[in-house]
């Protein structure tokens, strides 16, 4: 079960954190009902350093930059999932379709590409490497697993957390999930998350955080 | 569209050649045939198509100036088109009221009797009757018509052209060219039924129908141009779409001030203030986000085929909200109730906007009915004590809501050290 919880709301931000963390609790269908393996996701207004000291051990941070769960009530915005070689969503894929299947959206599954030596293909899927042709063959498994709707936006582009966030703007997406980096600061999460408006569930990838 | 790659038969200066062409040809066989066979008619017809040189040559040279980028013009010259279509259209205007001047005369001397009777209350000009040698009636016929049929094949190219290539002033100068051709028809039609059938008043019955078409196309060409000048907003349900299609975008709190006008006929302007509590580190995307959803909702808008897009952010307007902590003191500190009637004692807490600095609050001895303090100072929240958060809370009213705190210690629910009490 997926368990959502926010930081104080004694600030104005912090009441529409409070308020996206009521909306995404109900639309989860979280209860009070607690057990040791839950998924608990933290909702919070704080950006991501000051989010991250206050998020608890175990818990995915969601970062609702001033959302305040009535757009997303109304609209039906799909998720957004960077992936790249296996470890870099090996814990964001999973609860990224298990999210979308509880919400009842899509995923848009997204991957920036170089460009290969010789290859004169201008298809981005040609220039994968054999590790991305896997992974993304391991997430459309996932989404049959789920009968979640999977849609692939590839580019060649140099620059990640840009692309990762245009992509998801021009997909309508309502939720970007992407995985900690194994660094805090300068990981393309944190990139993403400074730059982007739509709000983000960085996932904790320490291994503690139950899936 | 670009001149430089466009086809030679979609491209607006070879349309406005050959529409200056023709009117050269035209000119010229009318003068010199209307001089060898004393036809002040077709003499008139041959300097009416010399004269329509001109605005064609300016119709020519405004779609130059207005792909020209021009220091200090940031829509470059584009509402030269606009004021051109206001000219052609002005111009048509007149011609229709002629046409229908020139018929009404032509009416009244049908009527000698009202004739004379108009013309001793109000001086009018001289009508004169065309009279045609009845030998020359089907050469004429000739020259006339296929001058008639060469008018509306160019004007249907004209209109085609500039249809494809965006320029609004080359497509009104197709439809002038089209009711030039309109007129020579009807007014051939109008010579034919006369001359040969004999019925008088012919003329100036088609001379009323044709200033009607020519009035109406008049209209349609002037009044675009005119809202364009004025900057006319791009109508309710163009801004109403617009506010929703930004209400969508994330970050986007509210719409501000929003100005929605053309630039010539064919850019499409949104000035939009948006309002909203991100950072402006984000206001990058933002913009991008919005752009996108504001340019295709502009495009949408007829004719349009260019837009310019302006996005101001501002941050959302003071709106202070009033928590207040029902509590009582025990062993010296405040503590939080569960019962809005055990409280002695009130916690103010006026809510920051944002996260630059701690809200501010205040402890106050209850000396009134909580209720009546609440509405005294304008609380918008009361919050009480609920171990479980499932507990009820009591029902709020239209201007208060209640919350509840699960630790009854207002130091540890509000994070932040109080001064001690």
């Amino acid at each position: 079960m997926i368990r959502v919880i926010n930081d104080s709301n004694r600030t104005q931000p912090g009441r529409m954190a409070s308020s996206y963390a009521a909306w995404l609790g109900k639309a989860l269908d979280s209860t009070s009902q607690t057990t040791d393996s839950d998924t608990t996701i933290f909702v919070s207004h704080l950006p991501v350093a000051e989010a991250t000291k206050a998020c608890p051990p175990g818990a995915h941070l969601l970062l609702s930059l001033q959302e305040d769960g009535h757009r997303q009530s109304a609209q039906k915005n799909p998720i957004c999932l960077p992936f790249g070689s296996r470890r870099s969503y090996k814990f964001a894929a999973p609860l990224a379709f298990r999210l979308a299947k509880q919400l009842g959206v899509g995923i848009v599954a997204v991957h920036t590409t170089y460009r290969k030596n010789g290859l004169s293909s201008e298809t981005p899927e040609d220039h994968f490497t054999p590790e991305t042709q896997e992974s993304l063959k391991l997430l459309r498994q996932m989404a049959a697993e789920f009968g979640v709707p999977l849609t692939l936006d590839v580019q060649m582009a140099s620059e990640i957390p840009g692309f990762v966030v245009r992509a998801a703007i021009i997909a309508d997406c309502g939720l970007i999930v992407m995985e900690r980096g194994r660094v805090l600061y300068g990981s393309n999460a944190e990139l993403v998350a400074a730059g982007t408006p739509i709000p983000i569930l960085i996932v904790n990838n320490d291994g503690k955080a139950a899936q | 569209m670009n001149t430089a790659t466009a086809k030679w038969h979609q491209s607006p200066y070879v349309a406005e050649i050959v529409a200056i062409s023709q009117y050269a040809i035209k000119a010229i066989l009318k003068i010199v045939i209307g001089g060898a066979i004393a036809s002040s008619m077709i003499k008139g017809d041959g300097f009416h198509n010399l004269a329509d040189i001109v605005p064609a040559a300016i119709v020519m040279f405004g779609i130059w100036i207005k792909r020209r980028k021009w220091k200090g013009y940031p829509f470059q010259l584009k509402e030269v088109e606009s004021v051109l279509t206001l000219a052609i259209g002005a111009l048509l205007g007149f011609t229709g009221f002629k046409i229908g001047w020139g018929s009404l005369l032509g009416c009244i001397s049908l009527m000698p009797a009202v004739d004379t009777f108009i013309r001793n209350a109000i001086p009018l000009p001289v009508h004169e009757a065309v009279h045609i040698n009845a030998k020359l009636l089907w050469p004429l016929v000739g020259l006339m018509g296929g001058s008639a049929i060469v008018s509306l094949v160019v004007a249907r190219f004209q209109i085609h052209v500039g249809k494809v290539s965006g320029d609004a002033a080359l497509t009104a100068d197709g439809k002038e060219t089209m009711t030039d051709g309109s007129v020579e028809l009807v007014g051939l039609l109008g010579v034919i039924l006369v001359q040969r059938f004999h019925i008088a008043a012919a003329e100036y019955i088609l001379g009323f129908v044709v200033m009607g078409f020519v009035l109406h196309t008049a209209w349609e060409i002037f009044k675009p141009s005119l809202d364009a000048i004025l900057k006319r907003s791009l109508g309710d349900d163009v801004e109403a779409d617009l506010r929703t299609a930004a209400l969508a975008v994330h970050g986007v709190e509210a719409t501000g001030t929003l100005f929605t006008f053309r630039v010539g006929r064919t850019t499409a302007v949104c000035l939009m203030t948006v309002v909203t509590r991100l950072d402006a580190n984000r206001h990058a995307f933002l913009r991008f986000a919005l752009q996108r959803v504001i340019e295709k909702r502009l495009l949408e808008v007829e004719d349009a085929r260019e837009v310019e897009i302006r996005i101001d952010f501002e941050e959302p307007p003071e709106n202070p909200h009033r928590s207040v902590y029902a509590c009582e003191v025990v062993d010296g500190r405040l503590r939080i109730v569960s019962d809005l009637d055990d409280a002695t004692h009130v916690l103010i807490c006026d809510l920051r906007q944002d996260d630059t600095g701690r809200s501010r609050f205040r402890s106050e001895i209850l000396l009134t009915d909580p209720l009546e303090f609440a509405k005294e100072r304008k609380v918008q929240t009361i919050v009480l004590h609920r171990p479980d958060p499932a507990d009820p809370l009591p029902e709020g009213e239209a201007d208060l809501t209640y919350e509840a705190a699960t630790s009854s210690d207002p130091e540890l629910e509000l994070g932040v050290p109080l001064f001690p009490h």
